[in-house]
C-alpha cells in the first residue's frame, strides 16, 4: 500500500520513523535537485539535504497541512541554502567556487567510462559547465526561482508559497534569470 | 497582429504554457511568420532543457543510499548534522584539498575501499614519527606510508620525510586520514588506515 503525504505527515507527527523515511526517500532527489543547483558542490549539496530533512522532522508538529509537503521542504532547503552559503562566505577557507572542473558535480555521461564519443563528452561537459557557471552568476533569489520552475516544475503560485513573495515577484524574477541565463550561454558561445 | 516586442512580453507565459487560448493562436500565428522571434523561443526552451537535463544528471549521479541512515541517526540522537556526516565530511574536504592542489585523487579513493587503502598503505611503511610537536598534547604518532596507486607521488626514504609539512589529520569512525606536502618537490599524499593499525594510539 502507498500511503500518500497527509498520511505519512500524520503518521511521522505521531513518532512514527518509518513514515518519515518513506517521505525522506520520496523527496530526497527533488530536494537535492534544487539544493545542488543552489550549492553547485555535491557533498555542500548532501549535507544541507542532510539538515532539511531532520529540521523537517523536528518541526513536523508545526506542519499543519494548508501547503504541500514538498512545498514546505523545499522551503526548508532553500532558506538552509542560503544560510548555507552566507556562512561559507563569511568563513572563507574553502573556496566556494568548485565548479565542474574541479569539484565533485559530474553529471553522469561526462565521465569517459569507454565507449563515449570523447567529442560528445568534452561538448556535454563544456555546456553543462556553462550553465552551472550562469546560475552561479545569479542571486540565491534568482537562482532558487529559476530552478523550481525549470528543474522542478514548479507553478508560479507553488514558487511563491516556498519562497513566501507574490506571483508577481515570482514573474519578474524568472524573467530576469531566464534573460540573464540566456544572455550568459549566448555570450560563452 | 501581434508584434515582435508583444511577443517577447508575452515570450515567459509562452514558455510556461500559461497564455490563454485567443493568445496562444497569436503566437502560434506571429511564431509562423517570424523566423527572429521562432529563434529566440527556440534558444530559451533550448536553455530551458540543457539546465533541467544538467542537473537531473548531476543529481543521478548522487548515491543517496545513505542519506537516511545519516537523518535517522540525528533525529535518534538529536546530533547535529555535522558530527554524522563526520566521515563523508573529511572525506570530501581531502579530496577538495588535494583537487585544488592539483594531484589527482584515484576515482578508486572512496570510503567504501578504505580497508583496501589500509591494508595497502601498512604493506609499504616506511618511518613512524611524531606529529603536534614532542610530547606536545596533541602528539599522535602516526604511520608514514608510501602510496601504492600509480597517480599518486612516493614518498622516499627517511631523509625526504624531514621535509615533510603535516596538512591535515583526522580520525572518524575508525579511520584516520593524513594528509602532508612534501615541501622540497611540492608534491602531496594523502594516507588512510584503521585507527588500530596506528600504534601507540
Amino acid at each position: 500500500v502507498e500511503y500518500g503525504d497527509a498520511e505519512l505527515v500524520k503518521q511521522a507527527q505521531e513518532g512514527d520513523k518509518e513514515a518519515f523515511r518513506v517521505l525522506v526517500q520520496r523527496y530526497q532527489r527533488r530536494i537535492l535537485s534544487v539544493v545542488i543547483g543552489m550549492l553547485r558542490n555535491n557533498d555542500d549539496a548532501q549535507e544541507v539535504v542532510q539538515e532539511t530533512f531532520i529540521r523537517a522532522y523536528r518541526n513536523m508538529q508545526g506542519f499543519k497541512g494548508d501547503s504541500s509537503l514538498y512545498t514546505w521542504l523545499y522551503r526548508i532547503a532553500i532558506n538552509l541554502s542560503i544560510d548555507f552559503q552566507r556562512r561559507e562566505k563569511k568563513r572563507t577557507m574553502v573556496p566556494f567556487d568548485e565548479g565542474l572542473p574541479h569539484g565533485d558535480l559530474e553529471p553522469a555521461g561526462t565521465s569517459p567510462s569507454g565507449g563515449e564519443d570523447p567529442f560528445v563528452l568534452v561538448r556535454n561537459r563544456e555546456l553543462v559547465g556553462k550553465v552551472f557557471e550562469a546560475i552561479e552568476e545569479l542571486t540565491p533569489n534568482h537562482r532558487a526561482v529559476i530552478l523550481l520552475r525549470e528543474v522542478e516544475g514548479l507553478s508560479y503560485e507553488e514558487i511563491s508559497e516556498v519562497l513566501g513573495c507574490s506571483m508577481g515577484t515570482v514573474m519578474s524574477r524568472l524573467h530576469y534569470a531566464r534573460k540573464k541565463l540566456h544572455d550568459s550561454l549566448a555570450d560563452a558561445g | 497582429m501581434m508584434t515582435c516586442k508583444d511577443f517577447v512580453e508575452r515570450l515567459d507565459v509562452y514558455l510556461d504554457h500559461r497564455l490563454a487560448r485567443d493568445e496562444q493562436c497569436s503566437v502560434d500565428g506571429h511564431l509562423h511568420d517570424c523566423k527572429a522571434c521562432r529563434r529566440l523561443a527556440g534558444a530559451y526552451q533550448e536553455r530551458q532543457v540543457v539546465l533541467r537535463t544538467a542537473v537531473t544528471d548531476v543529481v543521478a549521479a548522487v548515491d543517496l543510499s545513505g542519506l537516511w541512515g545519516a537523518v535517522h541517526h540525528a533525529i535518534e540522537h538529536d546530533a547535529p548534522v555535522s558530527r554524522i556526516a563526520g566521515w563523508r565530511l573529511i572525506m570530501s574536504r581531502v579530496r577538495r584539498y588535494v583537487a585544488q592542489r592539483t594531484m589527482p585523487v584515484p576515482a578508486s579513493f572512496t570510503p567504501l575501499r578504505l580497508t583496501a587503502w589500509a591494508a595497502a598503505a601498512a604493506a609499504v611503511v616506511i618511518v613512524v614519527f611524531s606529529l603536534g610537536g614532542p610530547g606536545g598534547p596533541g602528539a599522535a604518532r602516526v604511520q608514514v606510508a608510501e602510496q601504492t596507486s600509480p597517480a599518486a607521488p612516493v614518498l622516499h626514504p627517511r631523509a625526504h620525510i624531514r621535509n615533510v609539512r603535516i596538512d591535515s589529520l583526522e580520525a572518524a569512525e575508525g579511520h584516520t586520514v593524513a594528509t602532508w606536502t612534501q615541501t622540497h618537490t611540492g608534491a602531496q599524499v594523502i594516507w588512510v588506515a584503521d585507527a588500530d593499525a596506528i600504534p601507540g594510539r
